[in-house]
């Protein structure tokens, strides 16, 4: 267990002397002076080696990393933290500003700007901005290396059979960034009560005098049922990035991270690699949370009534052990450009899980659909006359209508992936 | 306020007379074994606390030094008439001799001790210390129209680590001088000690003193461990922290300084049905009071019989008409009187049933004054 050291300070009682735990010093946040020892050059993030290199003489510098995984400090939700977050600390930096899309990117030592990795767009400068509030308290460090992503999103983008097949040739993804993206972890516990009438299905018999016979009958009869639901999350992520610039149902779809690889934040990540500093501050990331908390509270509280049909449901929730933390996770963002369009691809950069947007081939999935759907019709059309005709042939129409339905089914599901996909 | 007692040695010697108290002797209650300084000019003999029997001369170990400080007795005589009235009210068939007029007759002022400690606390400390701070929070209703979000504040406490060292002086806490003080507390309230003053002889001169009953070599534990609790409050305040969870002293309790504090109590009596002196007490800063108050069964049981004659000559002459009578119109008749005198025997009993309950309840909530 690590020793306390203490220092003395101020006593509101004559005659008693008060020590407190010295507080760590708190690390120097600001740009450290990254030049290499045996040219002078700039040192630079390399995330083959990860670590410290020097671009003109090949000087390498490991960074220790300090892993600290899930026992990195959690911050409160106090009264301090909250205004002073909602107010800003009103200084200025120099941030990277894309004029086509709006991204704000911190600009890093010695980068030059080309081009924004949300859009691929030229027009890039720098500008002032206003400082945000908090510094990530740790990240994600990179694990993909660059040599392996070529490999990982070739078998990507050739993978599915409903994009254009010159996809596959002329798509090159190249030109990928190395991001680190904000994020908000949460870690919180709800705990709702709920109240509502519950549908329970009830048989009886009954005497049908018109029929003069006994008979059964189903109805719906309406309980009050009440419960209480609880539930705890731990590192709960709310993307700090606006949903304009980065796809929200891409970083979905990549998000998971495993924490336990958090390191402490260290400065020296960053060298060289762009980090979007965060757009959604921490009341709206933490309005988002809750409200994301709420439907969760809300299936909760309908999986616990015996029935999930329910009506007047009521519930009254409360947190409790809420907490947040900062962090930054590592993605690599490439724009690639098909036909006239542009399409954004991200990659874990720690698991290398990718996913982006891919141009659908409508062609390809309406032909897809009618042949789906083409036996099931074909067996019920040839059923058809053949019944009429000869009287037989039910048994070629029941089996036309099953794979109608089926197809339809099939059909449905077919042209609902291609829609989504081509809605990202 | 403090260089007046003796360390570790307030009772002096085997004494008969105090030299602060002139003409004062000390006496013994055979019947409840307390020490007490009678003044010379005593009404009677009787015990002032607990009035079952006569003070006997007896050689006490008592305090040789003066009381430092002492309560003055705030309650004027209208004062005291007016607690003793409102005392005696509400008492259904009270005894006769429960009676203001009487008992303020026999009032006596006796005063009672505590012991006072001065000291020094000096060493180290360390501990927990729980610090406030608010969150804010927020509770969602879901309804009808939706969710809806209200926003809350939430106090939760921090603990953090403290240390340091400690050098104070401590004076006057409060140390029990009697056994059953907490239950004397109980019975006649707390009294405020910053009224306090120092100590007067002239205050006392015809007025009962009760002696100490526990020395301070068995109290030395508790007087400790009072200075220590009023260290840590200081400790507390001096860390600016809002509680404790657990704090570690290491240190001495230095020149311990043991002066007597008096307090004043009156004390009366009344006789009840049974000829026992019921005693009833005053606290002579507040006035709370505190005493049986009894009824007498005596009363009651002679109006319930007298209530209870009509009836029973009523059902008595029903049941010997309705014996001897053939007329059927005559029988009915005194069968109905026969159930109204029933009933009107049985009501005439509440006189001497309310009576004995409420008795039995004074007996059962409060204890003899101790």
């Amino acid at each position: 267990m690590e020793k306390l050291e203490f220092e003395q300070v101020e006593s509101k009682v004559p005659g008693i002397t008060v020590f407190v735990p010295k507080a760590k010093q708190k690390e120097e946040r600001q740009a450290k002076s990254h030049t290499c020892p045996q040219c002078g050059g700039h040192l630079a993030y390399d995330l083959l080696s990860s670590g410290l290199a020097c671009s003109h003489c090949g000087f390498k510098a490991a960074i220790r990393p300090t892993v600290v995984g899930p026992t990195v400090a959690r911050q409160e939700f106090t009264v301090d933290t909250m205004e002073i977050a909602e107010k800003g600390w009103g200084k200025m930096r120099n941030m990277l500003h894309c004029q086509q899309c709006g991204a704000e990117l911190s600009y890093p030592q010695g980068a030059v700007a080309t081009s924004c990795p949300y859009c691929g767009s030229n027009s890039v400068n720098v500008t002032q901005s206003e400082i945000n509030l908090f510094q990530p308290q740790a990240l994600v460090p990179f694990k993909v290396k660059p040599d392996q992503l070529q490999g990982i999103t070739q078998a990507w983008i050739e993978d599915g059979w409903m994009h254009p097949s010159a996809l596959k040739e002329s798509a090159k993804i190249g030109g990928f960034v190395p991001f680190y993206i904000p994020y908000w972890a949460f870690s919180l516990t709800i705990e709702a009560d709920w109240e509502a009438e519950v549908a329970h299905t009830v048989t009886e018999r009954y005497y049908d005098s018109s029929s003069k016979s006994w008979k059964t009958r189903t109805r719906v009869e309406w309980r009050w049922e009440n419960g209480k639901v609880k539930d705890g999350f731990s590192d709960y992520l709310v993307s700090g990035v606006d949903k304009k610039r980065l796809n929200p149902k891409i970083l979905a779809e990549i998000q998971q991270y495993n924490m336990k690889e958090l390191v402490k934040f260290n400065s020296d990540y960053l060298i060289g690699i762009n980090a979007n500093a965060y757009d959604v501050d921490l009341p709206t990331a933490w309005a988002e949370c809750k409200a994301q908390m709420r439907e969760i509270a809300k299936k909760l509280a309908i999986s616990d009534a015996s029935n999930p049909r329910v009506r007047n449901l009521s519930i009254e929730m409360s947190y409790d052990n809420e907490r947040w933390r900062y962090l930054f996770v590592p993605v690599y963002i490439a724009v690639y450009r098909f036909g006239e369009k542009y399409y954004q691809v991200m990659v874990n950069g720690q698991n290398g899980r990718v996913f982006g947007q891919k141009p659908i081939d409508w062609t390809k999935v309406w032909l897809a659909i009618a042949a789906m759907l083409l036996p099931g019709l074909l067996l019920t059309l040839i059923g058809l006359p053949l019944i009429a005709i000869m009287g037989s042939g039910i048994f070629l129409i029941m089996l036309g209508l099953a794979l109608l339905v089926g197809g339809g089914i099939w059909a449905y599901q077919v042209y609902t992936k291609a829609a989504g996909m081509e809605a990202l | 306020m403090s260089g007046q007692g003796s360390e570790h040695r307030p009772h002096g010697e085997l004494r008969e007379s105090l030299s602060w108290m002139p003409g004062g002797e000390i006496k013994g209650c055979p019947a409840c074994r307390r020490v007490i300084l009678s003044p010379s000019q005593a009404p009677d003999a009787l015990c002032p606390l607990c009035y079952q029997a006569e003070l006997v001369p007896q050689a006490g170990l008592v305090r040789l030094q003066p009381p430092e400080i002492f309560l003055p007795a705030a309650l004027s005589e209208t004062c005291v008439m007016e607690v003793l009235t409102a005392f005696t009210e509400k008492v259904p068939f009270k005894v006769d001799d429960l009676d203001a007029n009487k008992m303020r007759s026999r009032l006596r002022l006796l005063w009672w001790p505590q012991w006072l400690v001065d000291g020094d606390l000096q060493g180290q400390w360390s501990g927990t210390f729980g610090f406030d701070y608010q969150v804010k929070t927020a509770h969602e209703s879901y309804g009808d129209s939706g969710w809806q979000s209200r926003e809350k504040v939430r106090t939760e406490t921090r603990y953090l680590p403290r240390m340091g060292e400690i050098t104070r002086h401590y004076d006057n806490l409060v140390v029990p001088a009697l056994r059953d003080q907490n239950l004397r507390i109980g019975q006649i309230g707390a009294y405020d000690s910053n009224k306090a003053v120092l100590f007067e002889q002239n205050a006392i001169q015809n007025n009962y003193v009760q002696m100490p009953e526990i020395d301070p070599q068995e109290l030395l534990e508790i007087a400790q461990n009072g200075l220590r609790e009023k260290g840590v409050q200081d400790i507390i305040k001096a860390a600016a922290a809002d509680r404790k969870r657990e704090v570690n002293f290491e240190g001495d309790f230095n020149n311990l300084n043991w002066t007597e504090f008096l307090q004043p109590v009156y004390t009366t009596f009344y006789i009840d049905d049974q000829g026992k002196r019921q005693v009833v007490a005053l606290n002579g800063q507040s006035g709370k009071i505190y005493g049986r108050r009894m009824a007498s069964v005596q009363k009651a049981k002679k109006l319930s019989l007298i209530l209870a004659i009509l009836p029973a000559l009523a059902l008595l002459t029903a049941i010997i008409l309705s014996i001897f009578s053939l007329n059927p119109g005559v029988i009915a008749g005194m069968v109905f009187v026969a159930l109204f005198a029933i009933i009107f025997l049985g009501l005439a009993f509440i006189p001497w049933v309310r009576a004995s309950l409420w008795n039995n309840s004074e007996n059962r909530e409060k204890a003899d004054f101790r």
